[in-house]
């Protein structure tokens, strides 16, 4: 409630305000149904589910400094997730978030319809600043899979039907120093009202661009990061390292070094290959026991493998222009984990598009027996 | 990922107009013809919007954009269609590409192996746009006969690359129309002297303070059911826009 009076007092105040010379409006968003399955056996039992899928982007400029946005998305599920996952309901119904902007509007045995809103912010621009201030985005990856550097928004490499993610509530001040060059300082807060303090350089050198990053995580530990993307000839590299450091000595985290590798290389037929590696210290100790915790949870950056090395590949090749094949793998040597994932897309008409994916799960938590897991999706989805 | 490394390319549609040197001399020898050509399709920068369609016989996609241009150095633009890719940035400052992605909040350093690939399979090139040589000065030039394009008489021209220029083609001929100076045609030739591609304008319309084609067709010559239209739907000319508008603050900001 307090943040939604504060940003009433901003728009107001400011849009009565001489800066206020026009105010346009915008909507866009996607309409997607996907058909899931989810089996450990062919022949065993399988789990199906339906996904109907709406995302709506509001965005308003008032004159030319200040922007409101707002975005949600809606789902409606039903299936056997829906019927017999223990408590799938309340996790749907989850906000990670300071502010509860997530609602399950009708929920029952079969179904669940469910909203929530994962950018509300207002955005003020003057000069060389930028302000903004609300539910937001604030994205410091520079790799492709794992991003030790993004702090405010680990998320899952597999949910790749919310490439948006959600967001986190903040206050962030950009200074753009000059036209490659930026700095600035964010501050969240939690869902457990802690905050999370950081700033970040970042900065255009020889070709390469530079990341140095430090700040307090949820009140809990000191980050120190950094990272560089750029090229070497064809091959396009980047990388990330962070550093987490527990504030009090009695804290049962021990301190961590997480970081990654990526090289790109475009071939001249346009098979397109990437390989990523990560090295997480914090996956000894990761509470990642389980392949829902893994695919289902809000990640921290402590979270981002279960193991601590891991290694990711893919390929991805355009058969004709617009069919687009590619296959994804991870693996990860300490448990004997594997990950594949092949998947299609299919683009129909301008605004429509076709996708097929599969991901294939094997891995050994705790030594005990081999768990595996099928998913494959069906999606079609249209953007307006 | 896949989507900026389709789209990289797209960001210096911007420059397909671009490239040339100044001219002032009067008289006209074939080099003067192809400078003045040259000269007439770019201004020390531009604002533009256009459109790119790759047609098929079964299929067409499009793709709509905004283009600030400054010189061979600056540039920057903004997707405006379709809605998966609307709002997304591109900018070039030197050697220097980002991508920008709206949607996911996040900066991507391009490095020039990105784009190589065309979008949708786009009958662009990577070295029509990358390479940085000049029909004026990378060539040498004769006038070889005259011929009418779409209703207006032009010079022919045929353009050899100079030995020691970075050319990819063994020869180019040029359709400039003799009254404003426009090209209206060009068909690009490999080093075996097999035509490789043909380039048609048409719709000649005025932006700005002139008069210059606004569709460009680009047809292969190996399938010629295939093609890729480029129109120009605004354009202005000679904008005065500071090398320092080329930031990533503007490509959050611009619309």
């Amino acid at each position: 409630m307090k943040v939604k009076i504060a940003l009433l007092l901003l728009i107001a105040g400011l849009s009565g305000s001489p800066v206020s010379a026009q105010v346009s409006a915008s909507l866009n968003g996607y309409l997607s149904n996907m058909q899931s399955v989810m089996f450990e056996n062919a022949d065993g039992q399988w789990v199906s589910d339906n996904l109907v899928h709406n995302r709506l982007n509001f965005k308003t400029y008032f004159g030319s400094h200040l922007r409101f946005n707002a975005e949600l998305r809606n789902r409606f599920m039903y299936g056997e997730t829906v019927k017999y996952f223990p408590g799938y309901a309340d996790l749907i119904d989850k906000d990670q978030g300071w502010q509860d902007l997530t609602w399950n509007l009708a929920s029952d045995s079969s179904y669940l319809i469910n909203t929530s809103i994962d950018r509300l912010f207002l955005d003020f621009s003057l000069g060389r600043f930028q302000l903004t201030v609300g539910r937001q985005r604030i994205n410091w990856g520079m790799n492709f899979v794992w991003n030790p550097n993004d702090i405010f928004n680990s998320y899952s490499f597999f949910d790749f039907d919310y490439v948006e993610r959600p967001g986190s509530d903040a206050v962030r001040l950009q200074m753009y120093i000059n036209s490659t060059s930026t700095f600035e300082m964010v501050g969240k807060i939690n869902q457990d009202d802690q905050w999370s303090l950081a700033g970040l350089v970042k900065f255009s050198l020889a070709g390469t661009d530079f990341q140095f990053l430090g700040g307090v995580l949820d009140e809990k530990e000191f980050v120190i990061g950094t990272g560089f993307s750029g090229y070497l000839g064809p091959v396009s590299l980047s990388g990330e390292l962070s550093y987490l450091d527990p504030i009090e000595d009695n804290n049962p985290q021990p301190s961590v070094f997480i970081g990654g590798l990526g090289a790109g290389y475009n071939t001249p037929f346009n098979l397109y290959i990437q390989f990523e590696y990560l090295y997480n210290q914090a996956a000894e100790e990761s509470q990642i026991s389980s392949f829902n915790d893994f695919y289902y949870r809000n990640l921290t950056v402590r979270d981002l493998s279960f193991a601590p090395h891991t290694l990711f590949g893919s390929l991805t090749y355009p058969i004709t222009p617009l069919i687009n094949l590619g296959v994804s793998g991870m693996f990860f040597p300490k448990i004997n984990g594997l990950y594949m994932g092949p998947s299609l897309d299919f683009s129909l008409r301008n605004d429509l598009d076709f996708s097929l994916y599969i991901q294939y799960f094997e891995f050994d938590f705790n030594q005990g027996p081999v768990q595996k897991a099928n998913l494959g999706f069906l999606r079609l989805k249209w953007s307006f | 990922m896949k989507t900026n490394r389709l789209l990289a390319l797209l960001f210096f549609s911007g420059l397909i107009l671009s490239g040339g040197v100044g001219f002032s001399q009067e008289e006209v020898s074939a080099k003067q013809i192809i400078a003045r050509a040259d000269k007439n399709m770019e201004g020390d920068s531009s604002i533009s919007t256009m459109s790119m369609s790759i047609i098929r016989p079964t299929w067409k996609r499009t793709l709509e954009f905004k283009n600030w241009v400054k010189g061979s150095e600056f540039a920057l633009t903004l997707v405006t269609a379709p809605a998966k890719e609307k709002d997304m940035t591109f900018l070039k400052r030197g050697n220097d590409m980002w991508n920008y992605l709206p949607k996911i909040g996040r900066m991507i350093k391009l490095p020039p192996s990105m784009m190589s690939q065309g979008w949708m399979g786009s009958d662009y090139t990577n070295d029509d746009v990358l390479n940085e040589t000049s029909l004026v000065d990378d060539f040498s030039h004769k006038i070889v006969g005259k011929e009418e394009i779409e209703g207006r008489s032009c010079f022919m021209i045929e353009m050899i690359p100079h030995e020691e220029s970075l050319v990819v083609w063994g020869m180019v001929i040029s359709w400039v129309s003799e009254k404003e100076f426009l090209f209206m045609k060009k068909e690009y030739y490999d080093e075996d002297s097999y035509l490789v591609r043909t380039e048609l304008a048409g719709d000649i319309k005025k932006m700005d303070d002139r008069f210059i084609p606004t569709r460009i067709e680009i047809i292969p010559a190996d399938d010629p059911d295939q093609k890729t239209l480029v129109r120009i739907l605004s354009m202005d000319f000679d904008v005065p826009i500071e090398d320092n508008f080329f930031s990533q603050q503007n490509m959050k900001r611009i619309r």
